[in-house]
């Protein structure tokens, strides 16, 4: 769902600590912290000055913040690719940052001159003629979104302020860059498609080139007619004009431009991506080859408005918006039929009626006992019916299918509350929207997929499981999020135990090596099957737990290496007291002891968990301890019988005595007889 | 219904009658043909005699382990008896001498004297025996202890 990295760290490049806190990247490109470049800053990136050694092209920073997902994707489809309406990627590293105090990912961008086209939306300034509009902003930026879609990327950030100029003269245009948030995080709602628009800027998704010809679409506008288009409204308010009127006409509204103009704006700002202009399209018209002009089918309004929270909604997407952006209230609407009745009389929407009644019904049915419709469920999924192609609402959440995953990242690495889409997901709301679409993409099959297996490591709350896990299979570049590698950027497995391994130098050696998020990467990321590790690390035996610990870790380097990890494991080596404990033979319990040390220094976990958990030794100590167990049970039933007996063991005795006595009397006597009867004989 | 059961039990007690009968009739045949012996023997056999009559237990032992030595004792004096003239003189001759008496009654006096020293003896030597195994027991639990450590002694319940 989310953009993943395919690269492995061959490809990042390597990276040392210059003088004065400076970062050198490849030998090459010496950034400098101390220099920042506020004037190519993005919104949530700041620019810093860079020297090229070599003397290349001029070339400037962005250190991304550590605090959002990665486009490593697209920073790896872009790295060292040529682009004339692009600000190109040079490089990129991942180096320890001191303005941040960690880790993060440096990424090295061509430097343009010219400066950026406006710095706020709010900006106004003289538009140009219709030849040098022609000539400078629209066949340029053309070109980019040509050279975007040659190369398979999706941009999800073209705005009017993310314009730059590449030449003092301010005559070659570039699209700025699109890689330090997630796709469409930082774009205004105004450059937003309606449903990506009322979505969270999260959980926009990766978006699709469409939305990428609407964003071009409103910059052209803008930049066609000096001012931020769409009037005073913004927001909200805005969403709902373009919901009203479509786009085209929310933003052009009376402002005045060429006529040529018109069919242009009206293919790009056409609000069914279906069809909006693609890039083809746009290159017949710039070639001469006029289009029939598309007609927006307006959105169809109401007789009677429906009045809610002294809100006036007059079509389906609204009506969806407002109820969603009231949550609390707007339960009584939906559940006591008003929704429906408008729907019916006002809008003449049977179907949807019909379906929201038959959802308020199995609501409100006495004998339900499906914990997935209630209330909120059903509100959310009323939403999803007045507005299919909207973003998944429900109580604070908002996101579409695609982004639930930057909207899981997002919300997790900025600590904000989880619980309304780690709720909706368990409800199965989002699998409500794939049954509401009205067109069949193959791709929603992969989705539900998705989803199905999120809901299954929802549902655990073990470590390995819950949201840590979703965070890593949703997001392919997020870096490891553990509190132990806080100043580290781990983004691929084979990085997490070298930066373990230098966390042993610096965390408590008590502390556990294993917290939950490290379990949920691994668990992610591995190839390899390790959930009966994870199980048995979630074990709440303490030696169990241990060893599933080491097992994991030890799986891990013998897997990927690297072949000495003596930091970690002598942090391992201190944690391994209850596996030693959980042999009961106290002496192999003394040879372990004496063996750990050795094993440490070798730095080897494979090592250490063959010598814990020999196969052969485990079952040695434990029949040992099974006849131990049955000898010392025996030995302790005898002793209590023996005590037991002591009374009539002195009456057997005497009895014997008498006996004895008796047999040794007549022995002699017979003896005695037999002597005189020889005496006699002879 | 009570004739036949009174003719029924008179049967058993009368052969029985009749056997006792017979037996006395043949001891005291066989006492007066060897009555020297039987008069040396009734006399020497006093202390057997008497250890019998006192021992009231249901397992009488004390009577055999006297009469043993008892016998052994007097049996020299018996074979004299036998080879030299078997009169009842003779067999008085004997019994009032004080060295036979000493003799037949001495050795009747070690027998009781084993009797009475060898069941505190032997009590004794067995209960070591079973002290020693207690020990044993408990030097071979510690053992195990030491090696298995004290879960090995618990037993699931």
């Amino acid at each position: 769902m989310a953009e993943g990295g395919s690269g492995t760290h061959a490809e990042i490049a390597p990276v040392s600590a210059g003088a004065d806190g400076t970062v050198v990247l490849r030998d090459r490109f010496t950034v400098f912290p101390g220099r920042p470049l506020p004037e190519l800053d993005s919104p949530n990136a700041l620019a810093y000055a860079v020297e090229d050694r070599r003397g290349g092209r001029p070339v400037f920073a962005l250190a991304l913040p550590p605090d959002l997902p990665v486009r490593l994707g697209t920073i790896q489809k872009m790295k060292g690719q040529q682009f004339n309406s692009l600000l190109a990627i040079i490089d990129y590293g991942f180096a320890y940052w001191p303005p941040v105090q960690r880790e993060t990912v440096i990424v090295l961008f061509e430097r343009p001159f010219g400066g950026r086209l406006v710095t706020t939306l709010d900006d106004a300034f003289q538009p140009l003629s219709d030849p040098d509009y022609q000539k400078i902003i629209l066949k340029p930026l053309a070109q980019g979104m040509e050279e975007l879609r040659g190369r398979g990327i999706v941009h999800r950030g073209i705005r009017p302020t993310n314009i730059f100029f590449m030449d003092a003269e301010r005559t070659r245009p570039v699209f700025g860059e699109c890689v330090s948030s997630p796709p469409g995080f930082d774009q205004p709602t105004l450059c937003e498609p309606i449903e990506s628009a009322m979505s969270s800027p999260e959980g926009r998704g990766p978006g699709i080139p469409a939305d990428d010809m609407y964003a071009f679409g409103v910059t052209l506008l803008y930049i066609l007619v000096g001012k931020r288009p769409g009037g005073q409204h913004r927001g909200l308010a805005l969403t709902r004009a373009k919901i009203t009127l479509g786009s085209f006409a929310a933003l052009t509204g009376d402002a005045r431009f060429p006529l040529a103009m018109i069919e242009v704006l009206r293919g790009l700002l056409i609000d069914d991506p279906l069809l909006r202009w693609d890039i083809e399209a746009i290159k017949l018209w710039i070639a001469g080859r006029r289009l029939s002009p598309i007609l927006a089918k307006p959105e169809k309004r109401s007789q009677r408005a429906f009045r809610f929270e002294g809100v006036d909604v007059m079509t389906r997407r609204d009506l969806a918006m407002t109820l969603a952006d009231n949550w609390e209230k707007a339960t009584g609407p939906v559940m006591d039929g008003q929704v429906e009745v408008w729907l019916r009389r006002s809008l003449d929407e049977k179907e949807a009626a019909e379906a929201i009644a038959e959802l308020v019904r199995s609501a409100t049915f006495p004998g339900s006992q499906n914990t997935t419709v209630n209330p909120d469920t059903i509100l959310a999924r009323v939403c999803m019916i007045l507005d299919p192609t909207g973003p998944v609402r429900y109580k604070s959440a908002r996101f579409l299918p695609e982004g639930l995953g930057a909207a899981l990242a997002v919300a997790t690495m900025r600590q904000k509350d989880v619980r309304a889409i780690a709720e909706c997901v368990l409800r199965e709301v989002p699998e409500g929207w794939f049954q509401v679409q009205s067109t069949f993409d193959p791709a929603y099959v992969v989705m539900m997929s998705q989803f199905k297996a999120i809901r299954a490591h929802l549902r655990q709350a073990q470590p390995g499981f819950g949201v840590e896990r979703c965070l890593y299979e949703l997001n392919d570049s997020l870096q490891c999020l553990s509190p132990l590698l806080q100043d580290e950027y781990v983004l691929e497995i084979e990085d997490l135990l070298p930066a373990l391994d230098r966390a042993a130098k610096r965390v408590d050696a008590k502390s556990w090596p294993a917290d939950r998020h490290i379990v949920a990467f691994v668990a992610a990321h591995f190839r390899f099957d390790v959930e009966k590790q994870i199980a048995a690390l979630n074990s709440p035996q303490a030696d169990t737990s241990a060893l599933g610990l080491l097992s994991l870790l030890a799986v891990l380097q013998w897997k990927l290496g690297p072949e000495t990890l003596h930091g970690l494991t002598g942090w391992i080596g201190g944690l391994v007291a209850p596996i030693i404990s959980s042999y009961h033979n106290r002496e192999v319990r003394k040879r372990l002891e004496r063996d750990i040390p050795k094993l440490v220094r070798k730095g080897s976990l494979p090592d250490l968990y063959n010598a814990l958990d020999d196969v052969e030794e485990r079952q040695k100590d434990l029949d040992g301890f099974a006849w131990a167990k049955a000898e010392f049970a025996g030995a302790e039933q005898e002793i209590i019988d023996t005590e037991a007996e002591s009374s009539t063991r002195d009456a057997n005795a005497h009895r014997l005595g008498q006996q004895t006595s008796a047999v040794v009397s007549v022995m002699i006597g017979l003896i005695t007889i037999c002597v005189l009867l020889a005496m006699q004989m002879w | 219904m009570a004739k036949p059961k009174s003719k029924a039990s008179a049967k058993p007690m009368k052969s029985g009658a009749f056997t006792r009968i017979l037996v006395i009739s043949l001891a005291l045949a066989f006492g007066l043909m060897f009555l020297p012996t039987v008069i040396f023997l009734l006399f020497a056999m006093l202390p057997t005699i008497a250890a019998y009559v006192v021992e009231k237990k249901p397992a009488k032992y004390e009577w055999i382990c006297v009469g043993g030595l008892n016998f052994a004792g007097a049996a020299p004096f018996l074979l004299t008896l036998w080879k030299g003239r078997h009169t009842v003189e003779s067999a008085g001759a004997m019994l009032t001498d004080v060295f036979t008496l000493m003799a037949v009654y001495g050795a009747a006096g070690v027998g009781w004297l084993i009797f009475m020293a060898l069941p505190p003896l032997i009590g004794i030597f067995i209960q070591m025996k079973a002290q020693r195994r207690v020990a044993t027991l408990k030097a071979t639990q510690a053992r195990l202890i030491a090696t298995w450590g004290p879960e090995v002694g618990k037993i699931k319940s």
